[in-house]
């Protein structure tokens, strides 16, 4: 106040502005107010400073204002003489302040930002070594908050090895010496930190102590490095290893394991399996690392070129074992990699809902397939429909079992089935539940199989009907020879009887049917036991030639009953494709009605007509007879018994169901319905129907 | 006399076994064509035979099958089961046949056998 009350007092002096002024004009001013503010006095107050000077007035209190006029920086200082009613105002230039001001806060921002971002570490201490500031760096690098680490001492964050060299640190700053040194650190969690420090000790105006600052680099890593090789090149004398130290000419120094292994000694050349990478490590002052095949081993060799130096120091490292094991890896992977492109079985891995991780190719070309079309596609949609909802449970089998083996078939793109047996096994790919599927291709196994069964059944079926030929032939062969033998004992017996005459004539007739049904039935066993061999030798057979033949026979057989036998026919060509056997059957239907008939008169009625079946021509054979029946649940069962349970009904001793058989060999049908339709107990109606040929005389 | 039934699907047997038998002065009641024929034939007869003559393979109901219906009915009657098969032979023995004859046999034979096994039906029914 008392320079302001010193310029006031000789204002035209002064070298800033000065002014007077009431609320509502100028009442006084200097020249230099004059010139910088374009005023003079009785002049209106300008709107800049109305308020303030209103308000200094009002409220009797200084006012400063700052205006910027032409680029300079003013600051006005308004003085109220409040019981005058006016104002007093002194100007001056405050540019330079300003400029200076600006400076300043922005050389502060920049250097906070440095030091909240930089990537070195800050850390002040008071003169009594209590940390006062760090930088977020700094705070973690030893993985603290700032906050934390304010206000706590330096030896805070150090062992005691440490506190003693900070000890004697501390002494060097206060002596005022700034110096760079390593430093371990202890981190909050406890584990080491290797720093480099540039330290500056701080002083007040008077050079007396009050603290340091240290800018602090982490340097853990190169520091592990650093000890990595000098655990290396420690003791290099005694490293199992090769060590040489070398120019790009000769050996300075070397190792007896790099002596032996590249016969060299100290002043040699270089060995020729490291002279380019030695040069380019020294020219370019790049670590060289290198792999060298050296006789049957590998080593690797790191060359450290030694800066402002001409030589380089190596350390090599036998990586034979190393190598070894990565090729095995490699040869292994190399290996099933083959296996997996090259196997003969489809190989899949899929997961645990049939997508899959992975295909051979035999995968994709056996199923025509591209491995694209797969990969995105799910194994249901390879299998066949009928398998296709199995898929998911096998798999899940798999899983559970860890290993399963299942029959089922692929799809093939072009509609192709492809019988497989698939192994499917539980494994992990890339750490996920996985199932591993081999797939085989067992056609030709499938085939064999077929093959194997069906010559297994004609084989069977061979041995039953040779069972049931030698069942048939004995037993009728043997009531043959008991006729022959019955007649003959009987007409020995009537040999003086002459009113027997008449019973040995019948007798010796019998017998004489006998022998001839003998013949037969051996021709018809041999020809039964052809049957298969029949089927291929079909010729034109005149259908009611030989039905005519049959049904004298069987009158001739059954003379001993009241048998009347009625064919019925629209015309008289009837020709079928049949061999001998056609009258057999002819001969075991009427058998079989005789036979299963109680009445006193046999009635049998054949009837012989035409019928148009899936546009072929066929001849319809209907026997009808007056007999006990066949209930519904026997008339499908008569035709299927085995060769084993076939009973001999007459001659030669067919049943029906070979009947049936040889009725197929013709390609025809055999069946039985009630003669009365509904009423099994009226008698039976045997049908046969049997492709007509068309017959040329 | 006494009363023979003749059981057997071959008509040729069923002419000579009733020959041969009425020549040796026995009384066939009958010949039946197949087991069925011949258990309904037995249950009817008003005096039932002391001995029958029984085919064992015959359509519709064999000889073994009859052979145990008749016996349950009548288990004294006396059986003479024949046949090629001789396979059946313990079988039937076991079930209660009287005597097993093998096909072809001597005519003489059967009628011992229908003879004895008359003498010992007569004799079972008289204890």
């Amino acid at each position: 106040m008392k320079n302001l009350e010193d310029l006031a007092k000789f204002p035209s002096e002064n070298p800033n502005p000065v002014l007077r002024a009431t609320k509502n004009e100028i009442r006084y001013i200097n020249k230099v107010g004059e010139s910088l503010l374009s005023l003079k006095e009785g002049d209106k107050i300008p709107k800049i400073f109305q308020n303030d000077i209103s308000e200094a007035l009002d409220k009797n209190i200084l006012k400063t204002l700052e205006i910027d006029i032409d680029k300079l920086n003013y600051v006005f200082e308004i003085s109220p003489i409040r019981k005058e009613g006016y104002v007093n105002i002194y100007g001056r230039n405050i540019t330079e302040r300003k400029m200076a001001e600006q400076k300043l806060k922005e050389s502060e921002k920049k250097y906070r930002t440095l030091i909240e971002n930089a990537q070195e570490g800050i850390w002040t201490i008071d003169e009594n070594s209590i940390t006062s500031f760090v930088n977020p760096r700094m705070a973690e690098m030893l993985g603290y908050a700032q906050d934390e680490m304010l206000g706590k001492h330096l030896f805070d964050f150090m062992d005691e090895n440490g506190i003693e060299i900070a000890k004697r640190n501390l002494e060097r700053r206060k002596q005022g010496i700034e110096e760079q040194h390593d430093f371990e650190f202890l981190k909050k969690s406890g584990t080491r930190i290797y720093a480099i420090l540039e330290t500056s000790p701080l002083s007040d105006e008077e050079g007396n102590y009050k603290g340091a600052v240290a800018f602090v680099s982490d340097i853990t890593m190169r520091k592990t490095a650093e000890k990595t090789i000098l655990n290396l090149a420690k003791f290099p004398s005694e490293n199992p290893f090769p060590v040489l130290r070398a120019t790009k000419e000769n050996i300075l120094y070397t190792n007896k394991a790099a002596e032996d292994l590249f016969s060299i000694k100290e002043g040699s050349r270089l060995p020729q399996e490291l002279l380019e990478w030695i040069n380019q490590a020294i020219d370019l002052d790049t670590p060289r690392l290198v792999e060298v095949d050296i006789g049957d081993k590998t080593f690797s060799f790191n060359i450290l070129a030694i800066k402002n130096q001409d030589y380089a120091n190596i350390y090599g490292r036998d990586i034979t074992e190393r190598k070894t094991a990565e090729e095995k890896i490699r040869e292994s992977e190399r290996k099933y990699r083959l296996l997996f492109e090259n196997a003969n079985d489809a190989i899949s891995i899929l997961d645990l809902e049939g997508n899959f991780f992975e295909v051979n190719n035999l995968y994709c070309t056996r199923l025509g397939y591209t491995r694209e079309e797969i990969m995105k596609s799910n194994v249901r949609y390879f299998e066949i429909p009928e398998y296709a909802d199995l898929v998911l449970g096998r798999l899940l089998d798999a899983k559970e079992k860890g290993f399963n083996v299942i029959e089922t078939a692929h799809m093939a793109k072009d509609g192709r089935i492809i019988p497989v047996e698939i192994s499917c096994r539980s494994i992990l790919y890339n750490k996920k539940p996985a199932i591993l599927t081999i797939a085989r291709d067992i056609t030709e196994r499938k085939s064999a199989e077929i093959k194997l069964k069906k010559s297994e059944a004609t084989y069977r079926e061979a041995y039953n009907r040779a069972e049931f030929y030698k069942d048939i032939f004995t037993h009728d062969i043997n009531n043959i020879l008991q006729n022959i033998s019955n007649g003959i004992q009987l007409n020995e017996m009537y040999l003086n009887k002459p009113d027997k005459s008449e019973k040995v004539r019948r007798n010796i007739n019998i017998i004489k049917k006998q022998v001839k049904r003998g013949g037969t039935l051996v021709s018809n066993i041999r020809k039964l036991s052809k049957l298969t061999e029949f089927e291929s030798k079909l010729h034109n057979t005149d259908l009611l030639d030989v039905l005519n033949k049959s049904v004298s026979y069987i009158e001739n057989t059954f003379a001993d009953r009241n048998v009347k036998i009625q064919v019925e026919v629209n015309e008289n060509n009837y020709f079928i494709q049949a061999n001998e056997l056609l009258e057999d059957i002819f001969d075991n239907i009427l058998t079989n009605s005789i036979n299963y008939n109680e009445k006193d008169n046999i009635e049998i009625s054949i009837k012989i007509s035409r019928e148009l079946e899936d546009n072929i021509n066929k001849v319809k054979m209907q026997f009808i007879d007056n007999g006990i029946g066949i209930t519904n649940e026997r008339k499908q069962q008569i035709f299927e018994r085995g060769y084993s349970e076939i009973t001999s009904v007459h001659g030669m001793g067919l049943g029906l169901s070979l009947v049936k058989k040889i009725v197929e060999s013709y390609h025809g049908e055999i069946w039985v319905e009630d003669r009365v339709k509904g009423d099994y107990t009226k008698g039976s109606n045997f049908i046969l129907l049997i492709p007509e040929v068309v017959h040329n005389g | 006399m006494d009363k023979v039934f003749i059981v057997e699907d071959e008509p040729m047997l069923r002419l000579f076994y009733t020959q041969i038998l009425e020549e040796y002065g026995f009384e066939v009641l009958g010949a039946a064509k197949n087991g069925d024929e011949a258990i309904s034939m037995f249950e009817k007869f008003p005096e039932k035979p002391l001995v029958i003559i029984m085919d064992y393979r015959m359509p519709i109901k064999n000889g073994i099958e009859a052979l145990q219906d008749i016996l349950k009915i009548d288990k004294n009657t006396k059986i003479i089961i024949t046949s090629a098969d001789t396979s059946i032979k313990e079988k039937v023995l076991s079930l209660g046949a009287c005597s097993f004859k093998e096909k072809p046999f001597d005519i003489d034979l059967l009628v011992a056998n229908v003879q004895k096994a008359c003498i010992s039906s007569k004799s079972l029914l008289a204890t």
